[in-house]
């Protein structure tokens, strides 16, 4: 088997003077296990006009870019999503890349970073600026070593600018949702909702799908929505409604049909019918005693027969 | 600006033990496994849905069909497996991470059928945050191995623990905000308190449990002429929900947040017949809390029975 290690695919074109700037990427490259990307300093314009035409007017100094094979060019936060989809190592982020309104905070944080950059993470007094200050102040003091309370300061500054960042995006997408409740046609998702659930006032009468078995006498017998679907209460009384709404009552009259048939005891044995209705209930006549409904539209009905029940018994 | 800077350092990375973090490990994730593992059937079964029912929702977005049934039980099976190692604390920067991701994967899978039960929303986050963060530097296998000095924290009281606990407190009190505020902007508005608008819904509930066959609230029937009792739940439930995020500010109104909406769920439970279970067993709310003293008063309930006199001989009858 070719086992040849795969080589960095992304060219990044990215403040090489910014410490923060260096050590993110650097991390990003460590959660993959592999060099994924061609780094290139921003500030050596010369080379950066001659190798990446494509860049000519491009702000370099205020945010990362990145450059694919194919030419196409990302910048920012559009720049570490791309960068994200590199590696299997990097695809437990891409949910916070790719949450809801994550697109529109992203670049908002991208760019409040990008202008603080200096000064995460890289200060040796706790103010000053990094880049070449930084590594100059280092060989005056003739270490090469990164140790120092300072530049362990640093390393917080940096580790919780990250950890920020992330936990605002995470945050932002829990509240991103909230815009769905001016759109029109509202979607709710997992796990960031928009919560609807109890919001809207019901009207007086509510409409409602269920399953009734008829006897031989035409009594009736409520049939529970266990016998329609496996996914617990609500699951079951969505999918009833959407099968009623797309003309496929009948479909579901069997499903429930042979349910029935399989695990259907002793209360239900003597039903002939199965029918699924829409009813229509007044809430004040239903909780005042009167459970009758104001209206019963039967969307489909199903013979059960009573051979049915004594064929699947036998052993 | 450098007070800005302090105070919202101050606010975001306060200093917490590795032992709070991990407790909080411990029972989200227990409650992770009772979820998914009393579910196993359930969920397994759901995979075998009409397929013109799937509606992905969440990362599952990214199939448009359905995965085969042999599949989504591996992935449950391999979630439940992966949850162990979450609570063993076993290799947490690996196992973390992976059971965080298998199982937003299926409980969003379990939800992408037509149906979202909200009460897991904050279960998923709540792992995901877990998952990411330093969960185990206590109370795990992997503090035998000290991998929590080995990365440069200190386990009795390093940002990094109490960052995760903020944010866990955050997505809790925000999600809680967001419900709210989808009831004032609804267009009931602010009327939403006035008890209508919850009493309409609570009926539906109830009448819909009724017809298909469940049990519905046990107080509701006795409940439903009662107005004024819908109102002041209305009242409570628009303080619970747009009244989260002052929880963040101090401990003590956290406290009472907590209580507060604690209670309202059991309420929720008893008049309406929902269950919440994540919210009922009191699990979602213990980031609030200084949940280390448990292990504190574990231990020194273990140390008094162990330091009882043992008799030599059994007693004679």
């Amino acid at each position: 088997m070719n086992r040849a290690p795969r080589e960095a695919s992304l060219d990044v074109v990215y403040d090489g003077l910014c410490r923060f700037c260096e050590r993110s990427l650097a991390a990003v490259q460590r959660i993959a296990r592999r060099p994924l990307l061609r780094l290139h300093d921003a500030n050596d314009h010369e080379r950066i006009r001659t190798k990446f035409p494509m860049l000519a007017g491009a702000d370099t100094g205020n945010a990362m870019f990145v450059v694919t094979p194919r030419g196409e060019v990302f910048r920012g936060f559009f720049a570490y999503r791309r960068i994200m989809w590199e590696s299997p190592r990097l695809y437990p982020l891409l949910p916070l890349f790719y949450a809801p309104g994550a697109g529109l905070l992203g670049p908002r944080i991208y760019a409040w970073v990008a202008r603080h950059r200096r000064h995460f993470g890289c200060s040796l007094d706790g103010v000053a600026q990094c880049s070449v200050d930084v590594r100059d102040a280092r060989l005056e003091r003739g270490g090469g070593s990164s140790g120092g309370a300072s530049d362990r300061a640093g390393r917080a500054t940096w580790a919780k600018g990250i950890a920020g960042a992330l936990g605002a995006l995470l945050l932002s997408a829990t509240i991103a949702p909230v815009a769905q409740n001016w759109q029109r046609e509202p979607k709710d998702n997992f796990p960031f909702s928009y919560y609807p659930m109890f919001a809207a006032k019901r009207s007086e009468t509510y409409h409602v799908n269920y399953i009734v078995g008829l006897d031989a006498h035409g009594k009736r017998h409520t049939i529970p929505h266990a016998f329609a679907g496996d996914g617990g209460f609500n699951q079951t009384r969505r999918q009833m409604d959407k099968l009623i709404r797309t003309d496929r009552a009948a479909t579901l009259c069997q499903t429930i049909v042979g349910e029935l048939a399989q695990e259907g005891g002793p209360p239900f044995r003597d039903i002939a019918t199965v029918q699924v209705v829409t009813g229509t209930f007044r809430f004040a006549d239903y909780f005042g005693g009167n459970t009758a409904p104001l209206e019963e539209r039967v969307q489909a009905s199903c013979p059960f027969a009573p051979g049915q029940w004594a064929d699947r018994n036998k052993p | 600006m450098n007070r800005v800077r302090h105070a919202l350092d101050e606010f975001w990375f306060p200093p917490a033990p590795a032992a709070r973090l991990a407790v909080l490990r411990i029972l989200i994730g227990g409650f992770a496994l009772c979820l998914v593992g009393s579910h196993y059937s359930m969920w397994v079964e759901i995979g075998r849905s009409d397929p013109s029912l799937f509606a992905p929702v969440g990362p599952v977005a990214l199939l448009r069909h359905p995965v085969a049934p042999g599949v989504n039980q591996a992935l449950i099976a391999a979630t439940l497996v992966a949850n162990v190692l979450f609570l063993l604390g076993w290799r947490h920067r690996f196992t973390g991470p992976v059971f965080a991701a298998l199982l937003m994967w299926v409980i969003s899978y379990r939800l992408s059928w037509s149906m979202i039960y909200h009460s897991m929303n904050l279960v998923a986050l709540h792992v995901l945050v877990l998952g990411f963060a330093p969960a185990a530097d206590a109370l795990s296998l992997d503090a035998r191995r000290a991998t929590a000095v080995a990365a440069g924290r200190d386990p009795a009281g390093g940002w990094q623990y109490g960052f995760a606990i903020r944010l866990l407190c955050a997505v809790t009190v925000f999600a809680y905000f967001v419900t709210g505020l989808a009831k004032v902007a609804s267009p009931m508005g602010w009327s939403w308190a006035t008890g209508e608008v919850i009493r309409s819904q609570v009926a539906a509930d109830a009448l819909r449990k009724e017809v298909l066959g469940e049990t519905g609230g046990p107080l509701f029937r006795l409940l439903y002429h009662q107005v004024w009792l819908f109102t002041m739940m209305g009242i409570l439930t628009f303080v619970v929900e747009l009244g989260a995020p002052l929880a963040l500010l101090n401990k003590r109104v956290a406290w009472v947040w907590a209580a507060v909406a604690f209670m309202m769920h059991w309420g929720i439970l008893l008049i309406m017949g929902i269950t919440f279970r994540y919210h009922l067993s009191g699990i979602m709310y213990a980031p609030f809390f200084d949940v280390e003293r448990l292990v504190q008063w574990y231990r020194g309930r273990r140390g008094r029975r162990l330091s009882r006199p043992i008799p030599l001989y059994p007693a004679t009858p």
